[in-house]
């Protein structure tokens, strides 16, 4: 019995560990994104499906970042256009080429 | 309520939608990307709680609405990590990408806790029993073999072959391209795989005359419904080589989840993304297969552009991987005697081609030693290949190696860079400390 509640309490803290753990990791990721008008846009859509790394590392056109929010939307992505334009004005403005 | 109002209420609702769902999807991220298992279903219930104390999530009006569930269920990365040896190094979490570095991929067979992950969406968990695999399209007589009826009906056969991500060793362009920031010489392996002939199951349905491609599909699925699959088509000539595989095994040993269990394709010396994994369908067809993982993704240009220009409008598919090589042995920043003899050991592979030769310099490229070849293996496995070589000054020594293909093909200093960043191979330098004796 003590056994089990000394697995529960272990388990329990293992938990925990691991849930501050993924937030620190998740804060972290947020704080890499760029602040400015449209990231809470960014990290509410783009984030849906995969980490904002694949933003943040690279530099590209706003021709390119255009292209790239066209093929996110046609790969699933619910983006108004009005979204779309804030997206691309976004991405040309804090991780332009 | 007056204009100006209605405005600052509409936009107090978006900043709080934006809010809850980002939130949420960091709840979601961490039950489902969590470290470990137990994780999954307490993270449900704060997913949960999370959208019962925000109620005005569910009365604002936004084009996003809250996450619908999964369309199955699927191993979360925690459980897929732990299957990994410890060298493997996470690249993305969402989707699920890892691999591991040259000096950790020395062994003769890749060992299956070694080999990359390249998921385009989640991992999803799927069982033997009740999968089917359907052929249909342009054949005589359409199938739908069970497991057991696929092990049974065609000779299972065992072949090692390459299986290499496109965008292997990116990282290495400048500049950076987007996609996977696969490690300089990360995103590739060797290992054994077994399956039946993909050629004996067309040859059974009967392949008609007008068939050009054939396309694969994955049983994986994304976050939002909305997610396109990830299908991808095959020219016939290729579908047909007897190396091409419906495996259900790896290294011996049944797939692992993450590496498509229980079917997946292997199409050796290919882009990896032609091995499509959780394989439940075959179809094939008059032309390539139209979707955006055909038209929009493992695409180069048709001519070489400069570096950072827009992708033209005339590309090509990728199809095998050029001559490439790389060094296992030494790892970057040993350390050796000088006088002493050390050997440098390696892997060549060319796609469709064979090795010719592999050659070493550690004078930055000034002469040339040949490397000794190991024994040819399957036509699509990597060739082994070693040369002594002796450091007779101390300091920092690179040690460069360069492969040339049966058609004569050398890999290039630098690779052509693409929108992409495909098909990296470029010489492969490691540098390593010269001590006094």
């Amino acid at each position: 019995m003590r056994r089990h509640r000394i697995t529960a309490g272990a388990i329990l803290l293992a938990l925990f560990a691991v849930l501050a753990a993924s937030w620190t990791a998740g804060q972290q990721q947020a704080e890499a994104l760029a602040e400015g008008p449209g990231a809470d846009l960014v990290r509410a859509k783009c984030s849906l499906c995969h980490d904002l790394g694949h933003i943040t590392r690279i530099r590209q056109t706003r021709e390119d970042w255009a292209d790239t929010v066209k093929l996110m939307i046609r790969r699933g992505a619910p983006v108004s256009p009005a979204e779309e334009t804030i997206l691309i004005e976004y991405f040309s403005t804090y991780y332009g080429r | 309520m007056s204009d100006h109002k209605k405005e600052n209420q509409e936009k107090l609702e978006v900043s709080t939608e934006q809010n809850a769902v980002t939130r949420r999807t960091f709840i979601r991220t961490a039950g489902r990307l969590g470290a470990v298992l137990a994780v999954g279903s307490t993270a449900l219930s704060l997913e949960s709680a999370a959208q019962t104390s925000a109620p005005a999530v569910t009365t604002a009006q936004s084009s996003t609405p809250p996450p619908p569930p999964l369309r199955g269920p699927i191993v979360l990365n925690a459980e897929v990590m732990a299957g990994k040896d410890p060298v493997m190094k996470v690249l993305t979490e969402r989707p699920l990408t890892a691999n591991s570095t040259a000096e950790n991929l020395n062994d003769a067979v890749t060992p299956t806790n070694r080999l990359f992950i390249r998921n385009n969406l989640l991992t999803p968990d799927l069982q033997d029993a009740g999968h089917t695999l359907t052929v249909k399209g342009l054949v005589e007589k359409q199938l739908v073999l069970t497991l057991d009826e696929l092990k049974k009906t065609f000779p299972a056969v065992t072949v090692q072959g390459m299986l290499e991500c496109a965008g292997s060793g990116r990282t290495s362009f400048v500049p950076l391209p987007k996609g996977t920031p696969w490690s300089p010489t990360g995103g590739y392996g060797c290992p054994k795989w077994t399956g039946a002939r993909l050629r004996d199951i067309l040859k059974a349905a009967g392949v008609k005359k007008e068939a050009v491609h054939v396309a694969f599909f994955g049983a994986d699925f994304g976050e939002l419904p909305t997610a396109a699959p990830v299908v991808r088509s095959i020219p016939l000539s290729k579908a047909m080589d007897r190396n091409t595989l419906v495996a259900w095994e790896i290294n011996g040993e049944p797939l692992p989840k993450v590496h498509g269990f229980p079917l997946r394709m292997l199409v050796p010396g290919w882009v990896g993304s032609a091995s499509i994994k959780w394989l439940v369908g075959i179809e094939v067809l008059d032309a390539p297969f139209k979707g955006t993982f055909m038209d929009d993704s493992y695409r180069v240009p048709a001519h070489p552009i400069s570096p950072g220009e827009k992708m033209p409008k005339e590309t090509v598919s990728t199809e095998a991987w050029p001559v490439k090589s790389v060094i296992t042995a030494p790892a970057p920043g040993a350390k050796v005697k000088t006088g002493g003899m050390f050997t440098v050991a390696g892997k060549a592979w060319a796609g469709e081609n064979s090795i010719a030769k592999v050659e070493i310099s550690i004078d930055e490229g000034g002469t040339w030693k040949r490397a000794t070849l190991a024994k040819a293996g399957d036509k699509y496995a990597w060739r082994m290949f070693s040369l002594p070589v002796t450091a007779d000054r101390p300091g920092y020594l690179t040690i460069l190696a360069r492969a040339t293909d049966s058609k004569g093909n050398v890999q290039p200093i630098v690779s052509t860079w693409n929108p992409l960043g495909y098909f990296w191979n470029g010489i492969h330098r490691v540098g390593v400390v010269v001590e006094k004796a």
